[in-house]
């Protein structure tokens, strides 16, 4: 394998477990207020939606093999390259704030009521700093691992939940059901953040024409997930468990199985797994992003800067989760215009300058852009 | 360089082991009451709360954990709202009172009936609270079932556990966890049901008696468990309707599909039988095209022949004995679904039998049209009932022994 590669299925369990934190934090306390039938059929109509959105992306990474959205914003136009940059590097950050500000929303609600959030968050970005010095490929090995207890894991949860649960309680599509579907289907896309990290890291496997293959099994796998994991929770708690603050927290609370008298350990760990390998893969795209905005001497500083700006930033959106909620840092318009019609004009504009530059080949970007 | 880099790294790692010591804030466990039952009272305006903590007695100089010995101890405590009682128990008794490992709750009359949901708010949002514990009423008070000593196992708040779990098991009883009750409030046209346990009249009869005749005389046998549960509390609207009592419980089992084994009893002309259903499935299934809604139930058993000598001169040959019980046993079956339908559902206005459910998932258009006046639409509901009884395992004894 070349170096700095990973291996495609590498990637497929990355993504995986990053977009599985979203997935284990869903709230209706963050908009996700939709129940039964409608949000099982939206769950499927989201996959849909997303194997949709990701064919532009595909298509600009077949046709410009080594290099990632920041590379072909460069090929575009070193000044697009250079806010595309800046603006990914301030999505990261964002995104990776969020993460743990929602990680000690959790914790603090859940499992340490009395902790402060401020050590939860420190704890979480210092860990996560660290894992991402040691770079993707570090991350990839490990996810290998934390995925098939992951898969194992659930499968025991489901299993155990299987007794408690009756499709008596998924209750039908209501009279406006069509809008619903839609509305939930498009609150469900745009929770798939990772398309943004797909963007930076899509390239970076070590057989480029796997990257099709790579998209598909991660949108699938987490499909099924999701599809799985809400049956299950409409199916043991009904409209009731999606009013909880977490339902897949509150089904594993309820679930009982032999000696073990309630399974929720088991959802906190999933749940730490996941907030590390989500914070983290953020973080390596911010060190991603910086490399192509600053030379190197300053862009090595880039996880320390990760830790005081991602960690400041999750501090304030802890003590401020009102504020996190009202400037809903996933949108299906926004995902849509960055994940596939960004990657598609950028297609547009090399393809045309490629044409009309057709004898003058081998623009390339600089190293650190791929 | 590198070696530097390398200690430095075991450093960092190592000295994660100091934050990441498990909990945050730690109780030690000396310092924890470990409840295993609550009881819920409501009296005076006041809620009155009694924990059955799990304290070993001590036994020369060690801990002595069994079936004989004292394990449990009773904390008792008062308040304006269930939280405001947790408060004062804590304050009683100088320990944090764990509820994580809590096993039963049982709610008093008084409790239920002036606010089922209100009685039970603290304990279904409290992050530490097993949402999977029982839910019991008690005929009386709470306080009665969870301070009374049971002769098995090793806390009496495990064998009410048990006891509740047999029930079910034994088609005997319907069993409800905290979450379901939860989930069951959170609708507006589910009734919710809550089985009600009693102490048996003997039972309290030795207790007083128990007292007096210590100095001297003969002792009997202690009994195992003194409770019974024998009815079931209805509440709709979080407002308490009545009681079921055990015909229409085992409708309303039957009608559920909850029923997984039980035994019936009989009368063939006049004498008594039995038969053991050691398995059975119940199909409610709303009727398609009908004005008003009807549902159709369906209920197979299978079954094995228990008691029946006392039958066996009345009928020439066994088949035609297993074809009169068959025909007994689902008369029988068909009386208590009827029974927990009109003089249950119908009744009391409360639709515990999941109609509300079956339509909603099946007819959506119906359930809409009902849904804001559910359950005084229940007094047009049309049930029709279809047993099947199979006597297929005749035990041991095959003819009638002649």
């Amino acid at each position: 394998m070349k170096e700095g590669k990973i291996s495609p299925t590498q990637l497929v369990f990355l993504l995986f477990l990053s977009r599985i934190f979203s997935v284990l934090e869903q709230t209706p306390s963050f908009g996700d207020s939709f129940s039964g039938a409608t949000l099982l059929l939206s769950t499927l109509l989201s996959f849909v939606m997303q194997c949709i959105l990701v064919i532009p992306m595909l298509l600009l990474f077949y046709r410009y093999q080594e290099q990632n959205i920041l590379g072909c914003a460069f090929l575009a136009s070193p000044i697009l390259g250079k806010i595309a940059a800046w603006f990914f590097l301030l999505l990261f950050l964002l995104h990776l704030s969020g993460g743990y500000a929602i990680f000690s929303f959790f914790m603090t609600n859940i499992v340490y009521p009395k902790s402060s959030s401020f050590l939860i968050v420190l704890l979480l970005a210092a860990v996560c700093t660290a894992c991402a010095c040691y770079g993707l490929q570090g991350l990839a090995r490990a996810g290998t691992v934390i995925f098939t207890l992951f898969i194992l894991t659930t499968a025991f949860l489901s299993f155990a939940a299987a007794d408690n649960a009756d499709a008596l309680n998924i209750h039908a599509i209501p009279g406006d059901g069509f809008s619903q579907i839609i509305e939930s289907a498009l609150n469900s896309t745009s929770k798939n953040t990772e398309f943004f990290a797909m963007l930076m890291l899509l390239p970076k496997i070590a057989k480029p024409q796997k990257k099709r293959a790579c998209a598909f099994w991660f949108l699938t796998l987490t499909f099924l997930f999701i599809e799985l994991t809400q049956f299950l929770i409409l199916a043991v708690l009904g409209d009731f468990g999606m009013e909880q603050t977490f339902p897949y927290y509150a089904l594993t609370t309820v679930i009982d199985f032999s000696i073990f008298q309630r399974l929720d350990s088991l959802h906190v760990t999933l749940w730490i797994f996941a907030a590390v390998f989500h914070c983290t893969l953020y973080s390596i795209c911010i060190s991603k992003c910086t490399a192509v905005l600053f030379p190197h001497k300053i862009s090595r500083f880039t996880p320390l800067f990760s830790l005081a700006a991602g960690g400041g930033l999750g501090v304030f959106f802890a003590g401020n989760m009102q504020f996190l909620r009202q400037i809903k840092l996933s949108n299906s318009l926004f995902l849509t215009l960055v994940a596939a019609v960004f990657p598609l004009i950028l297609f547009i504009i090399l393809y045309r300058k490629e044409k009309r530059h057709a004898p003058q080949k081998g623009i390339s970007a600089p190293a650190a852009h791929s | 360089m590198r070696r530097k880099k390398a200690f430095l790294l075991l450093l960092l790692i190592l000295s994660a082991v100091f934050p990441l010591s498990g909990c945050l804030s730690p109780i030690q466990l000396n310092r924890q009451a470990i409840v295993q039952g609550i009881g819920i009272d409501y009296q005076d305006g006041k809620y009155r709360l009694t924990f059955q903590v799990f304290s070993p007695s001590d036994a020369a100089g060690g801990s002595n954990i069994g079936a004989s010995a004292d394990n449990a101890k009773i904390i008792c405590s008062e308040g304006a709202t269930v939280s405001d009682a947790v408060q004062n128990g804590v304050r009683v008794q100088g320990k944090e009172l764990f509820i994580g490992q809590n096993r039963v709750i049982v709610l008093g009359m008084g409790a239920a009936q002036h606010d089922l949901e209100e009685s039970i708010a603290y304990f279904g949002t409290n992050v530490a609270s097993r949402q999977n514990a029982h839910i019991l009423v008690s005929a009386t008070t709470a306080e009665e079932i969870i301070s009374m000593k049971i002769n098995q196992g090793i806390l009496p708040a495990e064998t009410l556990e048990r006891i509740t779990e047999n029930a079910r098991m034994n088609g005997l009883a319907h069993s409800v966890r905290l979450f379901e009750l939860r989930k069951t409030l959170d609708t507006q046209h589910e009734s919710a049901v809550l089985p009600v346990i009693s102490v048996k009249e003997e039972a309290a009869q030795t207790a007083s008696d128990g007292q007096a005749g210590e100095s001297g005389g003969s002792q009997s046998i202690d009994q195992v468990s003194p409770f019974e549960i024998d009815e079931t509390a209805v509440f709709s609207q979080n407002v308490f309707r009545g009681l079921l009592d055990k015909q229409q419980t085992r409708g309303m089992m039957w009608i559920r599909g909850e029923v997984e084994s039980t035994s019936i009893q009989i009368q063939l002309k006049g004498n008594p039988a039995s038969l053991h259903i050691y398995r059975a499935g119940s199909k409610l299934i709303p009727c398609e095209g009908s004005q008003k809604p009807e549902f159709n139930l369906s209920i197979m058993c299978h079954a094995t022949k228990e008691e029946s000598s006392a039958a066996y001169d009345l009928y020439s040959n066994e088949e035609e004995l297993l074809l009169a019980l068959e025909n007994a046993a689902e008369q029988n079956i068909r009386s208590e679904c009827d029974a927990a339908f009109a003089d249950g559902a119908q009744a009391l206005v409360c639709d515990f039998l999941n109609f509300g459910n079956i339509l909603w998932q099946k007819n959506p258009s119906l359930f809409y049209t009902l849904q804001d006046n559910w359950d005084t639409a229940l007094s047009d509901f049309i049930l029709n009932v279809d047993v099947t009884v199979q006597i297929d395992r005749v035990g041991v004894e095959y003819g009638s022994g002649e």
